[in-house]
């Protein structure tokens, strides 16, 4: 099971994340004629990225949801080899509990993606060098589509905001798994299997992960690999579940709040803000962590993803037990012992490939972020991750880490950046524990500063099985 | 001192009434009734009751084609003594429970209720608590106590940010001891100091007849029981998007939630004799090792039992836990995968076990299915503190504790930690 990756196979936003090609935008689609939709899947397949090359001016991906799989003609039995979550989708009655999607959040509000919005089929990723080549090619395409219909485009350029930050003012995107087999290398029992991110590999059960499979035909048996089960073929292998959610971030009522919170502290009004917000991310604006800086940013640190917390900070002195960074990735803290819990850590990784979309607005400062021309815009993240578990990753972090009010022995605290109180608590608002000594400090009435506006599950093939999507009769 | 019992209650429904039980149950928990309140068992006023449910199992096929006719299982986890518990649960519900008992065999509108659940109660094969000890009443107002004191240091610390521990906490001690609402914190509910000596006393001849009887059992059964394994075919489930949808609809509602797990025992007395000892072991684990709060390394487990049932034919699992399905299915699988495979490799349809508790639920996502396959939905279910999780419970009642104990400086910086 130690196969070598096959780099060729994989879209190659699994590989990487294009931060070179800033400009980018995600078409969702739906499909309107199956045999149409088929052939444009056809020549469209001959384009989309692979793993093995770094693109310098382009780059095209393609995911399906799984009504888009059924309208492109899949089979029944073979529909029912996917994951569950998959099959339901993002916006379930049962799911919005797990996520954390409820009051302003919840899917009947979305623009995209939710039960009141138009069916999504699939999901278009296109990136480039700069916005003119975007917007040459758009328009190219938007022509070429046949038996597609646009349902909506979402916009992100990175190079509106400083490198790799997000609304909020963080720098986001530090910490992601190393991955065995890829390029990049670390302490080997700190990489994470394949499996968990692509199927077709091992994962960290040392197994390899469930994967949707066809029966035989002549074009699967030609593109597929085949399975010991008689006469079928694997769809998956090489292909992810992508995860796709647009949350907007609400600046203002964030800033605002953490100046509000720390009025009756000493300091300078922006000193005050800039460590409250910093203590529930767990990492100062410029990236640097708090377990290695607890007292100041210190921008020499920015990169740093070299620490853990049962040494270093086991009590949530410096970094706090409820802060964003180690709920989202609690890295050796939870035991039994630090290296085992590194191991079950290594169970719950998601690879993100997020970009945040909207104008940006470069202040920590309340009275100039509400008197900004672009208050008014929507802005956020266009998260996105991949994952072979949707159940076991995302859907794990998101319910057991994030909107868990009871991480770690907390009483009311979910995630103060990313969480949603309204969950199993069913509180208005959350609480945020700053542990500190002699007792801790206890910052009550945190909100949700985000809202989730859109979202669905996606799977996205690898090359071969796109190619034996269009090629189905 | 305050212990914990489980009650199960297992009983024959008549010939043809599991659809009007059905509604009836339905009931309980359907607006514009609530569980708490509504008024054929509410369970808010039943003050023994810790977490409890009606489970219907429904008619169904053994190992050998026999039919196993359709019952009611009713659970609770009480503060005992059994006799006050039962006597509450009558006096305040007795009229639902009558509704209740009517569709089942052996009861009739006015017969006595105590006398037929008793009658129909079933032993326990291995019991878990996880907040031993500690009466319902108690974890409320140690909670409630917990709180007051939090808002308490609030208001303190606006007062005088650069307040020392130890005056920080003789403040608390004092506001504690001068409010009347508190003087129920010197009751006590633990284990008196002879209860302890006692107690130690069994652990050791416990551990020292254990032990070598574990040993030679191990060193009979290795053998015959690799050749069953060998020859076991593990079963593929594909799981039905209705059956799992009614389970996880009524799933991630409160802090905790619940698992019914009901499964065919493997043929042969081998199985079975293995099944009860693993069991028996279990429980002494509970009872001995497992006694604060984790059973194993997992945090999150309230309370769960193992029954076994119709003769030995199957075995049923009840569990309350913090936190989602998922995420208590990974811990099994993550920090108890040898203590689940040994009890339930003896189940059919298991994933591949190798010496009793190796391999098994190691395979997760056979596991994870497996586990689904035989979960059954379970009708009515309450939980007499739904904000609460274990560690909550646990860190509550070491506040409670440390407020009428001598401190030494680092105790105090320990103790205003759980705040």
């Amino acid at each position: 099971m130690e196969g070598k990756i096959e780099f060729s196979d994989i879209q190659g936003l699994i590989v990487r994340g294009y931060n070179e090609l800033p400009a980018s935008c995600f078409l969702l689609l739906k499909i309107t004629d199956a045999v149409k939709a088929r052939e444009w899947l056809n020549v469209l397949s001959k384009e989309i990225t692979g793993g093995t090359t770094k693109p310098s001016e382009r780059a095209v991906h393609l995911a399906f949801t799984y009504p888009g799989l059924a309208r492109l003609g899949m089979d029944e039995p073979a529909l029912k080899t996917f994951a569950r979550e998959f099959r339901e989708g993002m916006d379930t009655e049962h799911r919005k509990r797990a996520l954390g999607d409820l009051g302003a959040s919840d899917p009947v509000n979305w623009q995209w993606g939710g039960p009141e919005n138009e069916e999504v089929h699939m999901l278009l990723m296109l990136y480039y060098a700069n916005e003119r080549m975007l917007e040459d090619d758009y328009i190219v395409r938007l022509s070429r589509l046949n038996g597609v219909q646009l349902v909506q485009r979402i916009d992100s350029d990175l190079s509106l905001l400083e490198k790799r930050k997000e609304h909020f003012g963080f720098q986001d995107g530090i910490s992601q798994p190393v991955i065995k087999g890829f390029k990049k290398q670390t302490e080997p029992e700190l990489m994470v299997e394949p499996g968990e991110f692509i199927l077709g590999y091992q994962n960290e059960y040392k197994k390899l992960p469930e994967s949707p499979y066809v029966s035989g035909s002549e074009n699967a048996r030609e593109l597929l690999p085949e399975l010991k089960v008689g006469n079928t073929y694997d769809f998956g292998k090489n292909g992810t579940y992508l995860v796709f959610r647009q949350i907007s971030q609400d600046v203002l009522k964030f800033w605002k709040f953490m100046e509000d919170a720390t009025k009756d502290m000493e300091g300078t009004a922006e000193e005050k803000r800039v460590w409250l917000a910093s203590k529930m991310m767990g990492r100062w604006p410029s990236g640097a962590p708090l377990v290695k800086c607890p007292f100041r940013d210190d921008p020499a640190y920015s990169d740093d993803n070299s620490f853990e917390f049962h040494f270093a900070d086991r009590e949530g002195l410096k970094c706090p037990i409820g802060a964003h960074v180690r709920r989202t990735n609690p890295r050796n803290s939870q035991g039994p012992t630090p290296k085992y819990a590194d191991r079950v850590n290594k169970r719950h990784k998601i690879l993100r490939r997020g970009r945040p979309y909207g104008p940006y607005i470069e202040s920590s400062d309340p009275k100039v972020i509400a008197s900004h021309p672009d208050l008014s815009k929507d802005r956020g993240l266009l998260f996105m991750c991949f994952n072979t578990s949707i159940n076991r990753q995302f859907e794990f972090i998101q319910d057991t880490w994030i909107n868990n009010s009871k991480f770690e022995g907390l009483y009311n605290d979910p995630d103060p950046i990313a969480g949603n109180p309204l969950g199993r608590c069913k509180a208005e608002t959350g609480t945020f524990t700053v542990q500190a000594e002699p007792v801790r400090t206890s910052v009550k009435g945190v909100p949700s500063f985000t809202t989730v506006i859109g979202g669905a599950y996606f799977f996205m093939p690898g090359l071969n099985a796109i190619r034996y999507l269009a090629s189905i009769r | 001192m305050i212990t914990h019992g489980a009650l199960t209650v297992y009983t024959k429904i008549k010939p043809g009434m599991v659809e009007q039980l059905r509604e009836k149950l339905y009931e309980i928990t359907t607006p514009p009734n609530h569980i708490e309140t509504n008024p054929i068992i509410p369970f808010i006023n039943i003050t023994s009751i810790h977490f409890a449910r009606f489970v219907i199992l429904e008619e169904a096929k053994d190992l050998k084609g026999e039919i196993i006719p359709a019952a009611l299982v009713f659970s609770s986890n009480y503060d005992k003594p059994l006799e006050h518990h039962l006597e509450e649960l009558v006096r305040i519900a007795g009229a639902g429970l009558e509704e209740i008992y009517q569709y089942c065999e052996g009861f009739e509108k006015g017969n006595n209720l105590i006398t037929y659940l008793k009658e129909h109660k079933m032993p326990c094969a291995a019991f878990y608590k996880g907040s031993p000890h500690r009466s319902v009443e108690h974890i409320r107002r140690e909670a409630q106590l917990r709180e007051d004191i939090a808002d308490f240091i609030d208001k303190e610390l606006k007062r005088d940010k650069t307040i020392r521990p130890r005056a920080l906490r003789e403040k608390i001690v004092r506001y504690v001891q001068e409010n009347p609402k508190y003087s129920w914190i010197d009751e006590k509910e633990d284990p008196s100091f002879l209860w302890k000596i006692g107690f130690f006393c069994s652990k050791v001849l416990c551990g020292m007849v254990l032990i070598p009887v574990a040993f030679v059992a191990a060193i009979l059964a290795a053998i015959p029981l690799r050749i069953k394994e060998s020859r076991d075919v593990p079963e593929e489930y594909t799981l039905e998007q209705e059956k799992i949808l009614r389970l996880v609809n009524e799933e991630d509602k409160i802090v905790q939630n619940q698992l019914t797990h009901l499964v065919d025992i493997k043929p042969g007395w081998l199985r079975l004799i293995t099944l009860k000892f693993v069991l028996f072991v279990i429980h002494l684990l509970a009872l001995y090792v497992y006694n604060k709060g984790r059973l194993g390394f997992i945090p999150s487990i309230h309370f769960a039992r193992w029954v076994i049932i119709d003769n030995g034919r199957r075995l049923l699992f009840f569990s309350n836990f913090d936190g989602s399905w998922e995420s208590y299915l990974g811990d099994f699988v993550d920090k108890a995968a040898e203590g689940l495979t040994s009890v339930w490799s003896n189940t059919v349809g298991f994933p591949k076990a190798k010496f009793l508790m190796f391999a098994g639920a190691k395979d997760e996502q056979k596991f994870k299915i497996w586990t689904r396959a035989h979960q059954l939905p379970t009708q009515v279910w309450y939980s007499a503190y739904k904000l609460l999780s274990v560690q909550n419970i646990q860190n509550n009642s070491a506040i409670r504790k440390g407020l009428t104990r001598k401190m030494s400086d680092k105790q105090i910086s320990e103790w205003l930690k759980r705040f």
